[in-house]
């Protein structure tokens, strides 16, 4: 049974309406060439292929059923089809810190060693390197062994599909001559690579290690993708239509509703966004707190305080690119066309939709590109100081305030901070080079 | 002779692109004498600028030169290193630009500009270089030359402007000036004056001028050699005299027919087939030989055609030239049959004004009017037009757009099928927009690039006749293509695929789309290469028979107004000053300022050599304009009166009036 959360729907609604716009803007060859020289430019379609990779762990993550973990007493949890993926990284747990591929914990416990004397050792992991019994020996043997194994599966089965492919292009290799497909092959190959080598690895070891209650770092490094990719996208759909609507009347009506926007645009931008941000979570959990028969479960609440950080921050920043529509506005609706139309009789709805808003297109692109990987660094940003998502959501930015304390250890924790910084790093450089090519596309002053 | 000062040889430059090589110029070669004015003429894309950028090696990353020589003084240019080349460029060779507003700084002063020239090339000290600075600015014909040092760019009006690039070029005494455009961007008035100034300096200091062109009675008023340039390649050089007396090859011979005038009007212009070639493709033959009358077999025969010499002064790149007598009616031209006065009512446009309210400080009161139309009355009858003549800034294309509500009106009647324009609201307005419709300046801005043509065409079809089925659009879409001479397939395509000529006539068959009885032509044809001008005011006038359209042909090109107006309205500073029938303007002028218009035109034709009336300052600014007649400042016949005040409107003939005190016996 389909168990969708409030923002597993929206993100949903949204992937449905991208592949719409889409298909839609295939249609019209002005928005189409943009487009093909985006799908023509190597770090355009390297970067478009990992983002791709991401939104797909986002979707599968995104699709919750419940489960009947036991069936005595009936009780029930609700996962995602990511976590029936990473059912062994998911479910072994360990008691607490270990390394990457260490066999034993972080720290000395007392214990019994094989003379049968009590003392303080370093335990052997429950999960993690279990199935060798001479670890210190045979372990990196295995490894390499394993990861040979995962990479050689993943070339076979690459090597697979371009046989597959090279049936469909009647028997020839034609299509790789293109440089947008022969980019996309190959970081496909190295996308496939490493989920083959953390596909054999992590079943026996935890790749990047455990956290305090030794839980799997990379499970969670993975989980905390959905909430980064829905924090970029929802508010983006939020300011979205606020942007431009109000960018767009701003610069076509002038008079008093410019005033007003104006106004309205200056004065929510001198408020810094944190304090509304603060202000609008603090509330919201009073709400949460007052009225628990709304929110019956944890998970509940985490997605409804999620929802609430996009809604908010959808609401402060939109200003940025409101400013712009209403700048690039102002000049269009002095373009000869327009005064066309007007002299035509077309009515100021229609040519704010036919003239106005096909010709700004482009500044919004750029925009959701860019803003994008602005928004998912400032949800790190925000669970830092605890006033982003909810400490029981899955997120690099909670992932970063925790190591936050182990950083100070000694000896000191280092994988958690890594792991989400490095996620969090190739997800937003992607989403900056994609933006940058799509940028360069859409520039009219590059159309020569 | 002796050496020549500038010689350019074989000169090829082509710009990169993906695809095919643009080949921009290909094999060039002329030379300019020490004390010569060189024309080098030609349509837009020809090759013209980039001639004179490979010369000065300032072409653009993407473009190169591939062969060719260029001797200054017997040296290579091509062959130099850059750090001499830049001892060369701006002190020996100097150049100025087509657009004065954008080519100063700014943020800097003039006279710092102007120096800066200077203290390049040589060292000075400094009260020097400010005497010679200031001295430099009196003889470009600049007055109060010390205030004016600390003038910046936006203090001076476009033609002050040009003067201080003629200033920054002359610093170093150069021996060839090359001025590219100078006078496009200015207006008629302001171009005479730029022109004689140019003139004068040459004489004064013996330099070299090469001035680039499209206008050929600015080539006439100038010129010692004529080069003329087609697709990248020279096709005729001659000396002025010879090239006026009889062109030799056929393209020149089109540029002439081409130019609208008073005799021709009730015939069509002559115009070329086709449009200019691609110049990534390989040329074997005549590159004209596609759009010439005179082609033959031969023409296209070898794969360079060489140049035939007619006489000691004149030459020509055409096979033909031996055994052609190129006549310059003998092209097919179609006669209009007169027409006696149309029925269809008249639009009466009385006291008309347009007021833009300035705005000031926080509550934006209103502290002052831009009298931008300020009471103007004309008529435009059905299947005539009215022409609107002024310099830039005068209000005519303000004029324009109130009569089509695209700018609110302040007061006035316009009157039309019996109802009153002026007064009626957005809405009501409405009803009417299918009576009165426009056509732009700039082709290139005036259709939204992300609209295809069929879109663009149905959209005013769309939005006042909500009620037609779309097969009933196609249809009239289809009908409106052909009858602006295109084809009905282009309904698919974006405008950005067309040329300037092709999206003006698209332009035109978008006004056509709501069967307007009116068309205001705000300078339809004044961003086009004159053989496609020809085309179109070809294309306006028999729409105009055929559907008795009235237009209000907004120019400030007096030869396009001799050709298609029937009455010509002069407009200076929100004002008509002078009304009547073509005839009456253009050869009975009568106020001193149509009188200088008129005379401001550069013409070829020896027979009206005439003297240019110098206006001597700017326009005033219309949110202020003088008390008395506004043109008072800047008449040379003023009398005491006219300072006091507007002269109120005489009749010199009943078709025929103008407002000044001259003629105020009464």
């Amino acid at each position: 049974m389909l168990m969708p959360l409030w923002t597993d729907m929206a993100f949903f609604i949204l992937m449905l309406g991208g592949l719409y716009l889409g298909w839609r803007s295939s249609k019209r060859e002005h928005l189409r060439r943009p487009w093909k020289r985006v799908f023509k430019d190597t770090v355009g379609v390297v970067s478009l292929t990992v983002l791709l990779v991401f939104i797909l762990i986002g979707l599968l993550d995104s699709i919750r059923f419940q489960q009947v973990t036991n069936t005595q007493s009936s009780q029930q949890d609700v996962i995602s089809l990511l976590d029936v993926v990473l059912t062994p990284m998911r479910t072994q747990v360990e008691k607490t810190y270990s390394a990457p591929f260490s066999h034993t914990a972080y720290a000395k416990e007392m214990g019994v060693d094989k003379e049968g004397v009590a003392k303080r050792i370093y335990p052997r992991l429950k999960y993690g390197a279990a199935h060798l019994n001479n670890p210190v020996t045979d372990k990196f043997a295995d490894i390499l062994k394993k990861l040979m194994a995962g990479t050689g599966f993943s070339l076979l089965v690459w090597l697979g599909l371009m046989f597959i492919l090279w049936g469909f292009n009647k028997r020839s290799f034609k299509f790789v001559q293109s440089k947008g497909t022969k980019s996309f092959l190959f970081t496909l190959l190295g996308v496939l690579m490493i989920v083959g080598a953390i596909a054999s690895l992590s079943p026996f070891y935890h790749v990047l290690g455990t956290d305090k209650v030794g839980e799997d770092v990379l499970y969670q490094a993975i989980k905390s993708i959905r909430t980064g990719l829905v924090i970029g996208s929802l508010t983006t759909i939020v300011m979205l239509p606020i942007a431009i609507s109000l960018g767009l009347m701003a610069g076509f009506f002038r008079g008093w509703v410019d005033d007003i926007i104006q106004y309205l645009y200056t004065t929510l931008s001198s408020i810094p966004g944190v304090l509304l941000i603060a202000a609008a979570i603090l509330m919201a959990q009073v709400y949460m707190a007052n009225n628990p028969e709304l929110f019956t479960t944890v998970e509940d609440r985490a997605d409804m305080r999620l929802l609430l950080l996009c809604i908010i921050l959808g609401i402060t920043s939109w200003t940025g690119l409101c400013r712009l529509l209403r700048a690039e506005t102002l000049k269009i609706r002095e373009m000869d066309y327009v005064l066309a139309a007007r002299a035509l009789g077309v009515g100021p709805i229609k040519i704010l939709k036919r003239h106005v808003l096909p010709n700004v297109m482009h500044l919004v692109m750029i925009t959701i590109a860019l803003d994008f990987s602005g928004l998912v660094l400032a949800e790190a940003v925000l669970s830092y100081i605890n006033i982003g998502v909810d400490p029981s959501t899955y997120s690099w930015g909670n992932m970063i305030n925790t190591s936050r304390l182990e950083m100070a250890r000694e000896p000191i924790v280092w994988w958690s901070l890594l792991a989400a910084f490095s996620f969090m790093f190739v997800l937003v450089l992607a989403a900056n080079l994609f933006a940058d090519s799509v940028r360069d596309a859409f520039d009219p002053r590059s159309n020569t | 002779m002796s050496q020549p000062l500038l010689s350019i040889q074989g000169l090829k430059a082509q710009f990169n692109s993906s695809s095919d090589p643009v080949r921009a110029i290909d094999g060039v070669s002329f030379d300019i004498h020490e004390g010569e004015t060189f024309a080098l003429v030609g349509e837009s894309g020809c090759g013209k600028s980039v001639t004179a950028l490979a010369a000065l090696r300032l072409l653009p990353s993407a473009a190169q030169v591939t062969e060719g020589k260029v001797f200054y003084r017997g040296v290579d240019l091509l062959r130099m290193p850059e750090m001499r080349m830049r001892e060369n460029r701006g002190a020996r060779i100097s150049m100025i630009f087509q657009d004065p507003m954008t080519a100063l700084n700014p943020v800097m002063c003039i006279g710092d500009q102007i120096a800066e020239a200077a203290v390049t090339h040589k060292k000075a000290d400094a009260g020097e270089v400010r005497k010679n600075v200031i001295e430099l600015i009196k003889q470009v014909g600049i007055s109060d030359a010390e205030d004016r040092y600390h003038s910046f760019p936006h203090q001076l009006s476009g033609g002050m402007r040009q003067r201080v690039l003629i200033a920054i070029a002359l610093t170093n005494d150069p021996d060839l000036l090359i001025a590219d455009e100078p006078t496009t961007a200015l207006d008629v008035t302001i171009q005479a004056q730029i022109l004689a100034l140019l003139k004068d300096l040459q004489r004064q200091r013996g330099m070299s001028l090469w001035l680039i062109t499209h206008d050929l009675g600015i080539v006439s008023s100038m010129a010692d050699t004529v080069a003329v340039m087609y697709a990248g390649q020279l096709v005729e050089v001659s000396s002025r005299d010879a090239f006026f007396k009889k062109p030799a090859h056929p393209y020149s011979q089109r540029l002439f027919d081409a130019i609208p005038n008073m005799d021709n009007r009730e015939e069509a212009l002559v115009t070329l087939p086709g449009s200019v070639p691609s110049l990534s493709q390989e040329f074997i033959g005549c590159r004209f030989a596609e759009r010439c009358e005179f082609k033959m077999k031969a023409c296209l025969d070898n794969d360079v055609v060489d140049w035939s010499i007619i006489s000691e002064s004149q030459q020509a790149r055409c096979c033909r030239i031996g055994d052609i007598d190129i006549k310059l009616t003998e092209a097919i031209t179609e006669t209009y049959q007169t027409i006696s006065k149309m029925d269809g009512e008249s639009l009466r446009v009385n006291d008309l004004k347009v007021h833009f309210p300035i705005k000031k400080g926080l509550l934006k009161r209103t502290v002052g009017q831009v009298k931008a139309v300020d009471g103007v009355s004309f008529e435009i009858d059905a299947g005539t037009t009215t022409a609107l003549v002024g310099e830039s800034g005068c209000g005519k294309t303000t004029l324009g757009k109130a009569l089509l509500q695209l700018v609110p009106i302040t007061s006035g009647v316009i009157n039309y099928k019996g109802q009153n324009l002026a007064t009626l609201s957005e809405s009501d307005f409405q009803a009417h927009r299918d009576q009165l419709q426009i056509i732009f300046q700039d082709p290139f801005s005036s259709m939204n690039p992300r609209m295809l043509v069929g879109e663009i065409l149905e959209e005013g079809l769309r939005a006042l006749q909500p009620d037609l089925v779309d097969l009933a659009i196609e249809e009239r879409c289809e009908s409106l293509l052909l009858k602006v001479g295109l084809t009905a397939d282009v309904r698919l395509r974006y405008p950005h695929e067309f040329s300037g000529g092709q999206r003006q006539r698209l332009c035109i068959a978008r006004a056509l789309a709501v069967n307007p009885s009116i068309i205001v032509c705000d300078e339809p044809t004044s961003a086009l290469d004159v053989s496609v001008q020809a085309q179109v005011l070809n294309l306006l006038k028999s729409l105009q028979r055929e559907n008795s359209l009235g237009y209000l042909f907004i120019t400030h090109d007096l030869s396009v107004v001799s050709y298609i107006a029937d009455n010509v309205a002069v407009m200076y500073l929100g004002r008509i000053v002078e009304y009547g029938t073509v005839n009456d303007i253009l050869n009975n002028p009568s106020h001193p300022y149509t009188k200088a218009l008129i005379a401001a035109v550069p013409t070829w034709d020896s027979a009206l050599e005439k003297q240019v009336i110098k206006l001597p300052d700017e326009m005033p600014s219309p949110s202020s304009p003088p008390v008395g007649c506004h043109f008072y400042a800047r008449c040379s016949e003023a009398k005491p009166e006219c300072e006091e005040n507007y002269p109120s409107t005489s009749d010199i003939s009943p078709t025929h009036q103008v407002n000044c005190w001259l003629y105020n016996n009464a």
